[in-house]
């Protein structure tokens, strides 16, 4: 089945509206369990979507200047300040150390640093024709 | 004067209807329980220094599968 644009736009309309004034994004380590960040998000949460994509209002920076030391290894989407409300949870490509030998990315987060959701997109797949 | 609607075809057997408000519904009750299996998910974190250097970007890959919220 495909999906013309206007369905999956309205699809995923429905995703964040949820998110309103007190939303949150927080970060935190592999498990969960440490919280190293946490930034207000814009209301909306997201900028009006289209094709079926929608994508996170970053025009004021959603950003965390006054980390805890930690690494960061998920993202979690909340509804509002309780740290049970979680509407998604989200995980990073993050291989700091192992296999692979290249190491491309340090996710370890100092007490000086800003850490910033730079950009989120959701998007609804079009879809496969089915077959004849 | 506008053209006759065609006949809505008959649902095919095994498949059931649904109104984009119920999928939307579904989406919002199920949260990434369906959403694993619908939706895409792409962006980035950054870590910047505290001389506002980019020290890392981090890719996001994924919803996380393994998190019951």
């Amino acid at each position: 089945m495909q999906l013309v644009d206007a369905l999956r736009t309205t699809i995923a309309a429905t995703i964040p509206t949820d998110l309103s004034t007190t939303a949150f994004a927080r970060f935190y380590n592999v498990a969960f369990a440490i919280k190293v960040a946490t930034a207000s998000l814009a209301n909306p949460a997201f900028t009006a979507g289209a094709a079926g994509v929608q994508n996170l209002d970053v025009g004021t920076p959603v950003e965390d200047a006054s980390p805890l030391a930690g690494t960061v290894d998920r993202i979690g989407l909340y509804l509002n300040s309780t740290d049970t409300s979680a509407l998604w949870r989200i995980l990073l490509g993050v291989n700091p150390s192992g296999t692979p030998d290249v190491t491309m990315a340090n996710n370890v987060v100092a007490t000086t640093d800003t850490v910033q959701l730079s950009s989120l997109a959701i998007t609804v797949p079009i879809g496969t024709l089915d077959q004849a | 004067m506008s053209a006759p609607t065609p006949p809505t075809p008959p649902i095919p057997e095994g498949r059931q209807e649904i109104s984009v408000e119920e999928l939307g519904g579904l989406i919002k009750r199920q949260g990434p329980t369906v959403a694993m299996n619908l939706l895409e998910v792409h962006g980035v974190v950054t870590i910047l220094d505290k001389d506002g250097n980019v020290k890392s970007k981090l890719e996001i890959v994924a919803l996380d599968p393994d998190e019951e919220i």
